[in-house]
């Protein structure tokens, strides 16, 4: 894929971010404004009742994916930066953070589809 | 002379100035020198007075000393500057540190080595690239060109490669592969001329994991560049134009040729062209 | 016969990583660029860290002990320093977003002397962070600090 493809997936997965990450924020640091209690946002209950709704579900889902992507995205420019690296690294790099990011959202989605359904 | 000149006439000023031999020496140091400040003295012309009074060893490029070549940027005080603009009393310490162009290797004392500078300029491209080669090569008259288009990149025309903007980018200081600001800035101005239909053929270089996208905006470029060029602009305004291409399919068609005004003769007295020697 | 070698020693003079993150006398726009750089990889490091971390709620006594590991010392701090840090990256990675496409920023024109930077045209954009920013991680301190007694 071309760098202008990769680096514009890389703002517009940003640009989703606002959204989910905003309600994630909105819900965990700022709920008070919608009624949330802070106190009770993070025991067992109230993250047991989050999980079966299929709306943080969705949220969830759509964040692990684009702010890994965003991420590791970010963290691939850092490393190309860093030096004068050739094409082979810069390959290795790639594979890399490929897997990293297959990793983590296996690993995350897992936990949020078995929250849901189980 | 007025009074502030006077004062400025004696006073002494040491300059800090880094010296590497590459055949002596295994790194830069640093040597001092004295110098009494004279009216109206420039960094440029302090080293030229340190190098015929005090030490001919001196190495530092210069060519035109009125802001023209480029050749005589430096770090004066940790920031990149035309050393031939830059009056001493304009820096404020007593003190004054001058080092080569940060971001390049150097060949000797203050004289970078630009040879890298000089071919990412080469890669993008930098001349008109159209279709009708016979009309490039065997000109028939004049491609169009409105003042409103001639604006649109006529600042990103004034850069002299002075190489400032690469000392001052952060991607530089450790990306010995990305195309920096001077040359995307360079590249712009040729996608933004009204003549120019060369973007595609730009692309391999523009669209590469070490060049367009690596600008970040830290916008160091633009407040080192000491033409106005503003690098950053140019580049942003590149990013633009590519994704205008790949993602609208809106290509620049080159300009046309001009009409000549009919029923205009030539004033009497105005000699005709020359012949075309080549 | 053989010829000299015509290339010239040098010595590499990269300012390297420190270069990044020195901004020395530049402008407010390359201190905000290594600020976005430092506070993207943390929210990624805490992101990485929270997905192991938030995998344990399938499971009431994991996750009760998790809870407990992680509200110890000063953990709550820097918890609430990453939020702080992403809706900085957040803001500003609108505003970054914005100028990457050449909008905020004055147009092209001729240089004249003593000249400008376009960068001055976004200037209220950059101060806009800073005060959204503000606004948020008041508020989100309030509640983290005041209201759930970190």
């Amino acid at each position: 894929m071309r760098e202008s493809t990769l680096w514009l997936m890389h703002l517009g997965a940003g640009a989703v971010m606002l959204v989910v990450l905003g309600i994630h924020f909105g819900v965990m640091h700022t709920g008070g404004l919608i009624g949330i209690d802070r106190t009770e946002v993070l025991t067992f209950a109230s993250v047991e009742a989050r999980s079966g709704q299929l709306f943080y579900v969705v949220v969830y889902l759509t964040l692990l994916v684009v702010a890994l992507y965003h991420g590791l995205y970010g963290l691939r420019s850092i490393l190309f930066e860093l030096s004068a690296i050739g094409s082979t690294l810069r390959r290795t790099i790639n594979l890399l953070l490929v897997l990293a990011g297959w990793g983590f959202f296996f690993y995350g989605a897992w936990a949020i589809l078995a929250g849901y359904l189980g | 002379m007025t009074e502030q000149a006077k004062g400025c006439q004696d006073k002494e000023m040491t300059f800090r100035i880094m010296r590497y031999d590459p055949d002596k020496d295994a790194k830069p140091y640093f040597q001092q020198y004295k110098i009494k400040l004279q009216h109206g003295m420039t960094i440029l012309d302090a080293l030229m007075h340190i190098k015929e009074t005090q030490d001919p060893t001196l190495s530092y490029r210069k060519s035109c000393r009125m802001g023209i070549c480029g050749s005589c940027a430096m770090q004066v005080n940790g920031f990149p500057r035309l050393t031939c603009q830059t009056q001493v009393t304009e820096i404020s310490t007593d003190t004054i540190e001058v080092r080569p162009l940060a971001n390049y290797p150097i060949i000797r004392d203050l004289v970078p080595d630009l040879g890298d500078f000089m071919a990412r300029h080469e890669s993008i491209l930098p001349y008109i690239i159209r279709e009708d080669h016979q009309e490039q090569n065997n000109p028939t008259g004049e491609y169009s060109q409105s003042p409103a288009e001639l604006e649109e990149y006529l600042q990103f025309a004034y850069c002299i490669k002075c190489g400032s903007c690469l000392a001052a980018c952060p991607t530089n200081a450790t990306d010995r592969k990305f195309t920096g600001p001077q040359a995307l800035a360079a590249a712009y101005r040729y996608a933004a001329d009204s003549r120019d239909g060369g973007l595609a053929a730009r692309l391999d270089t523009l669209d590469h994991p070490n060049s367009l996208f690596r600008c970040h905006y830290a916008g160091a470029c633009s407040e080192a560049c000491p033409k106005g060029v503003d690098p950053s602009l140019g580049i942003q305004l590149l990013k633009r134009k590519l994704f205008q291409k790949k993602i609208l399919g809106r290509g620049q068609k080159p300009a046309g040729m001009a009409q000549t005004p009919a029923g205009i003769g030539r004033r009497e007295g105005i000699p005709q062209a020359p012949e075309k020697t080549v | 016969m053989k010829f000299p070698d015509l290339k010239s020693k040098t010595h590499p003079n990269f300012k390297g990583v420190p270069g990044w993150v020195w901004a020395g006398r530049y402008g407010i726009e390359r201190q905000l660029y290594i600020l976005q750089r430092m506070t993207g990889l943390g929210v990624l490091l805490y992101l990485l860290m929270h997905l192991i971390v938030t995998g344990q709620k399938l499971d009431q006594s994991s996750w009760e002990f998790v809870m407990g590991q992680v509200n110890q010392g000063l953990l709550p701090i820097g918890e609430f320093l990453v939020f702080a840090g992403a809706v900085f990256h957040a803001l500003n990675g609108i505003r970054l977003a914005l100028v990457h496409f050449g909008f905020l920023m004055r147009q092209p024109g001729r240089p004249i002397y003593p000249f400008t930077v376009a960068a001055l045209g976004q200037r209220w954009a950059v101060y806009s962070v800073f005060i959204a920013t503000a606004a948020i991680v008041g508020y989100g301190g309030y509640e983290f600090f005041i209201v759930a007694g970190h």
